[in-house]
């Protein structure tokens, strides 16, 4: 079993070297599991239908197959589409543009006859000892530069990373310097030597680097969250977000904030009109008279809510508030938002 | 002639000036000139003054900040999390790998690094998603299965107590793959022959282990967690903003200083205080570093980051 990497084994098994392959093979195997499990549970939650899902709970094993929330999710499917081509385009472009950059100015600084290499070194280093902070970037990046609602909010930021410019420098350092005299001798300028010699030499470094950034674009959401509001920009991780905040929010709603449990007719759809609504009375607290799922085209800024399903908006209609003592008042709701966060205030004041 | 010099240098390195000309625009513009911006925290911010045109209100926005009884909270909070943190990650991680290490063929090793990798490549987006749906009061997974059990169901988003645990438990889970296969090649360039003399000697595999690699692993683990250490007052915004969000209810355990930040300046677009407390961060994490390097430089003068002279070698 063994090979080259671990000490040689002796001809036979001692029973110290059974005891540790039994514990390792054990405790690796729950390691490795407990790691997929989560996407496990994705995959199967996905897998099975709505009802069952609020029911019984997201489960490991689909006990309901039902392909329905693709379908739904590829019914409309222009807003995702748009999402996954902003994130590989933003991908794909700040990765290449990263990677000309990083090596760049590795290149630069890993050359020994450069007389002040430690001086620009030193230059990049100390940013990552001390920043000004979120606000004072925010605010330029916003109020100077006006990048908010533009690609290059989602692609600067991330360009440059001195933690792969020190990486990608220690490996130049590694390439032999007679690469570089003898091209000198030949006559190459030393930008033709970084673009002809380096860059093919350097490929090992490099793909480890547009690993490393290829990861970062793809799975940026904050940037996004900072200074994209406009739709058509949104990247795939926010995009996904914002629809899981929404979807929260419903979920909030219809279930009313003041008080527990689901005890709405699961096998019941949703439908446009009274057939959806439902009726929670709740000792005291919130119950929300009427939350509506409505198919048609959602209306972001007025009374209705994203659900983050394309063609299904959220409304409600009536919220009664049950004081403790027994009185009721009722208050119209007109925002789904106002109406989450009034939840969540009554919920605080009563702990 | 000193300038004569110079410019002659100028001239001489044209190219290389010329190729780290992005990189320069790139840190001035977006790490220099915000540091400068720093000023904010002794303003009182408006719109139309902008950055420099603001009026004074000396250290108002760091009164508001420490008398709120937020700069506690948040300092604390983050503090501790990244001790947890770097205690309970390098640990498992030198676990795994030692065990990767030790048992296993070819196929095993491959499939179980992989496993252990998968989380790094999630955002927390979906890590907090996924969270979301194992935990969540009215349908996760947990408590469906509580319930099918016949026990009360726990209601996580709302009990600041489960969530140092919680916490500590993703970090560790997300973390696990990378730091293993950084603690593996330390492991694999550990020279067989000290094995070899151990075997020679009689040691069973648990000797082997505990006076063998581990004492070799010192240099690696002691720089590792001191680079951590210096990031201590640095929160992982992605991750606490994920799994918690806006949760108030969670905030007295999950809060910390870049949450805090965020919050002050997009949700209530409190500039003023929300600069101030990047300050206190800034200088903290900064004097915590200046610390840090002095520590690894008296224990090994090669490794540490800033040397007097030279820089980064």
């Amino acid at each position: 079993m063994r090979t080259s990497r671990s000490p040689k084994p002796r001809a036979s098994k001692k029973t110290d070297q059974k005891i540790f392959a039994a514990i390792g093979y054990g405790a690796l195997t729950i390691m490795a599991l407990l790691c997929l499990m989560p996407f496990l549970l994705v995959v199967s939650s996905s897998l099975t239908s709505e009802n069952k899902i609020i029911t019984a709970g997201y489960q490991f094993i689909p006990t309901d197959f039902s392909v329905e929330a693709y379908s739904i999710l590829f019914k409309y499917p222009t807003e995702m589409i748009q999402a996954y081509l902003v994130t590989i385009g933003v991908t794909i472009g700040g990765t290449l543009l990263g990677l000309f950059l990083t090596s760049m100015t590795s290149y630069a600084l890993s050359r020994r006859d450069f007389k002040w290499r430690n001086g620009f070194s030193f230059f990049f280093f100390f940013t990552t000892l001390f920043s000004g902070g979120l606000v004072p970037w925010y605010l330029l990046i916003v109020n100077y530069l006006h990048m908010k609602d533009t690609v290059l909010a989602l692609i600067v930021p991330l360009v440059l990373n001195v933690f792969y410019i020190i990486v990608m420098k220690s490996f130049l350092g590694g390439i032999p310097e007679a690469i570089v005299e003898s091209a000198k001798i030949d006559g190459a300028g030393d930008f033709r030597i970084y673009a002809q010699l380096i860059l093919p030499l350097s490929k090992p470094a490099l793909a480890t680097i547009g690993l490393f950034l290829a990861l970062a674009y793809w799975n940026d959401w904050y940037n996004a969250l900072l200074f994209v509001s406009d739709e058509k920009l949104m990247p795939l991780q926010y995009y996904l977000y914002k629809m899981l905040g929404n979807m929260d929010g419903m979920r909030k709603a219809m279930m009313g904030a003041g008080g527990r449990g689901y005890d709405g007719d699961p096998d019941r759809e949703p439908e446009d009109g009274d057939d959806g609504r439902r009726d929670r009375p709740d000792p005291a607290g919130i119950s929300v008279r009427a939350a509506v799922l409505r198919p048609g085209p959602h209306d972001r800024r007025g009374k209705g809510m994203n659900t983050g399903r394309p063609g299904l908006s959220i409304e409600l209609d009536t919220t009664t508030i049950r004081g403790e003592d027994g009185h009721v008042e009722k208050k119209q709701m007109d925002d789904v938002h106002a109406f989450v966060r009034f939840c969540d205030d009554h919920e605080r004041m009563r702990q | 002639m000193r300038l004569r010099s110079f410019w002659h240098d100028v001239k001489k390195y044209k190219m290389f000036l010329l190729m780290l000309t992005p990189a320069v625009i790139f840190y001035l513009l977006f790490a220099y000139i915000p540091m400068a911006g720093i000023v904010i925290a002794f303003k009182r911010y408006d719109y139309a003054g902008g950055i420099f045109g603001s009026a004074w209100n000396g250290l108002d926005n760091f009164r508001f900040f420490f008398d709120s009884g937020n700069a506690w909270q948040v300092t604390r909070n983050t503090a501790l999390y990244n001790v947890a943190f770097i205690v309970v990650n390098n640990a498992l991680q030198i676990f795994a790998a030692i065990l990767l290490f030790e048992v296993g063929g070819k196929w095993f090793r491959k499939i179980i690094q992989s496993s252990l990798f998968l989380p790094y490549f999630i955002s927390w987006v979906v890590v907090g998603a996924i969270a979301y749906n194992l935990l969540n009061y009215d349908i996760g997974t947990v408590n469906a299965m509580l319930r099918g059990l016949g026990l009360e169901p726990v209601d996580i988003y709302n009990t600041p107590a489960y969530w140092p645990f919680l916490l500590v438990l993703v970090s560790a889970w997300k973390g696990l793959g990378y730091g293993t296969v950084m603690y593996l090649a330390a492991i694999t360039s550990i020279d067989t022959e000290m094995y070899e003399a151990a075997e020679i000697d009689g040691a069973n595999i648990f000797q082997r282990i505990l006076k063998v690699t581990i004492p070799n692993l010192y240099p690696t683990i002691i720089i590792l967690v001191l680079l951590a250490v210096g990031n201590i007052f640095r929160g992982d915004f992605g991750m606490f903003y994920n799994m918690v969000g806006n949760n108030g209810m969670l905030f007295s355990a999950t809060d910390v200083i870049d949450t805090f930040v965020f919050r002050s300046l997009i949700t209530s677009n409190d500039i003023g205080m929300s600069a101030a407390a990047g300050v206190f961060q800034s200088v903290l994490g900064f004097a915590t570093i200046m610390a840090v390097n002095y520590a690894v430089r008296r224990y090994d003068k090669d490794r540490a980051l800033i040397l007097k002279r030279r820089l980064m070698t």
